[in-house]
């Protein structure tokens, strides 16, 4: 097992990081009982971790792999340093206002046009073909918003890494699928409310004037 | 003497209820035959519109039966009584209730489309009305970049567009000036009416009287008597 690097956490903030062999740490760190944050292993076989896993526990350690450790320390900033409540409660707030304006500016589009629909329904269109119309407006609209939001998303993190290096962000499917449900859960609740008035419109009413 | 093209029979509507109820029909009768334009006169409030509403099918009257081709439109489901208005009956409004987004020709096109008439063939066929009306030359152009007349062109152009055995007209010339509504009603019955359709029109305008078949005159929600025919 040869070491290839020894770290701290203050390197993760900018100290230079020394890269030798374990021996050779030792001696630069006479006394890493309580300097040394962790040990960075390359193993000479990949079907030696198990082994080393095993070997380090037994010392009363824990050795974790890239991807282990890479959870653990995203796992740490999520929920210890209440950095991942935060971006919750700014997701949960953006989610809310957005389906009060949403639901509110389609609710005032339906009844801006209350008299084309009740019309339409004089005319001899039947309650399906309204809703129908009102869901395609609304999932239109929708999916331009998402889109619109989506690209605008990605142009901020393509300017932000031409500006800073090492910005680190990035848009997964995860997100993006995530993304594109709460725009559904918006556009069906925007929707639900133009859809009951319009179902409630009398077509009577268009001979009023 | 030609066919009835709708019959109604008793008919009661009224609104609210205790003290607030206000009765807008009273046992109304009354029969449009095809080839017949029929007038709904009389002064505001007298219950011609609601007469109207409940005689094409879109305001439920609370006693009475309305008829068209024998069967009782009010014992229709919601949907099929949809699909009667669809296919029996056009609709000229007061106010046109045109879409601005539309060009003239999609706006005549829409009850096609309701029939589910392809796109294309559609507004072909819008074409052919606005060109019966008149108005070819502003078959791309927005509702309302059309003067009023034209406007009411379209609208009856819309209601014909599906072909309907009735055509019901609510105050028609209310949104124009004399001669232009003369001249929309005289284009009705010269070029719409015919011995297989009825047009019903409600109006308050006597400037146009003399174009109808018949008048029926109502007043607080009774029919009160009928000119050029029987008198009750």
């Amino acid at each position: 097992m040869a070491a290839v690097s020894v770290s701290s956490l203050l390197a993760q903030r900018g100290t230079p990081t020394l890269y030798t062999t374990y021996n050779r740490a030792l001696q630069y760190l006479p006394n890493p009982r309580f300097t040394i944050s962790y040990v960075l292993v390359q193993p000479k076989s990949a079907g030696d971790v198990a082994e080393i896993k095993a070997q380090v526990k037994a010392m009363g350690y824990l050795a974790l792999s890239k991807d282990e450790f890479i959870g653990r320390t995203s796992n740490f900033y999520m929920w210890e340093t209440g950095m991942g409540i935060n971006i919750m409660v700014v997701a949960v707030m953006s989610f809310i206002v957005g389906l009060s304006i949403s639901g509110q500016t389609f609710y005032t589009f339906v009844l801006e046009n209350i008299d084309k629909f009740a019309a339409l329904k004089a005319m001899g269109a039947n309650n399906r073909e309204l809703v129908l119309m009102i869901l395609s407006q609304a999932g239109f609209t929708s999916l331009i918003g998402y889109g619109l939001g989506v690209g605008l998303c990605s142009l901020m993190i393509t300017v932000a890494k031409t500006r800073l290096p090492s910005f680190a962000s990035e848009i997964s499917f995860v997100n993006l699928g995530l993304g594109l449900f709460m725009v559904v859960i918006i556009a069906a609740v925007s929707s639900y409310f133009g859809v009951r008035r319009v179902l409630n419109v009398e077509p009577f009413q268009v001979f009023r004037g | 003497m030609t066919a009835i093209a709708i019959q109604a029979t008793e008919l009661g509507k009224w609104f609210g209820v205790g003290d607030a109820k206000t009765v807008a029909l009273r046992s109304v009768s009354l029969e449009a035959r095809f080839g017949e334009m029929l007038y709904i006169v009389g002064p505001s409030g007298s219950g011609k519109t609601t007469l109207l509403s409940v005689l094409s099918g879109v305001l439920r009257p609370d006693a009475g039966t309305v008829s068209v081709d024998g069967n009782d439109i009010w014992s229709l489901t919601p949907d099929r009584l949809a699909e009667l208005r669809l296919h029996k009956i056009g609709f000229v409004f007061q106010d046109f209730h045109l879409f601005p987004r539309l060009t003239t020709a999609e706006n005549v096109a829409i009850p096609l489309i309701l029939k589910r008439e392809p796109w294309d063939q559609a507004i072909h066929k819008a074409h052919e009305y606005l060109e019966i009306v008149g108005l070819t030359k502003r078959a791309d152009l927005p509702p309302v970049k059309l003067s009023g007349g034209e406007q009411q062109r379209v609208a009856i152009a819309r209601a014909m567009a599906a072909q309907p055995e009735i055509l019901v007209m609510d105050e028609p010339t209310a949104s124009l000036d004399g001669d232009t509504g003369h001249s929309i009603v005289t284009f009705v019955k010269n070029e719409i009416l015919n011995e297989k359709r009825c047009v019903i029109v409600v109006t308050h305008d006597s400037r146009i009287y003399d174009l109808a078949t018949r008048i029926l005159k109502m007043e607080d929600g009774h029919l009160v008597s009928v000119e050029n025919g029987e008198v009750s």
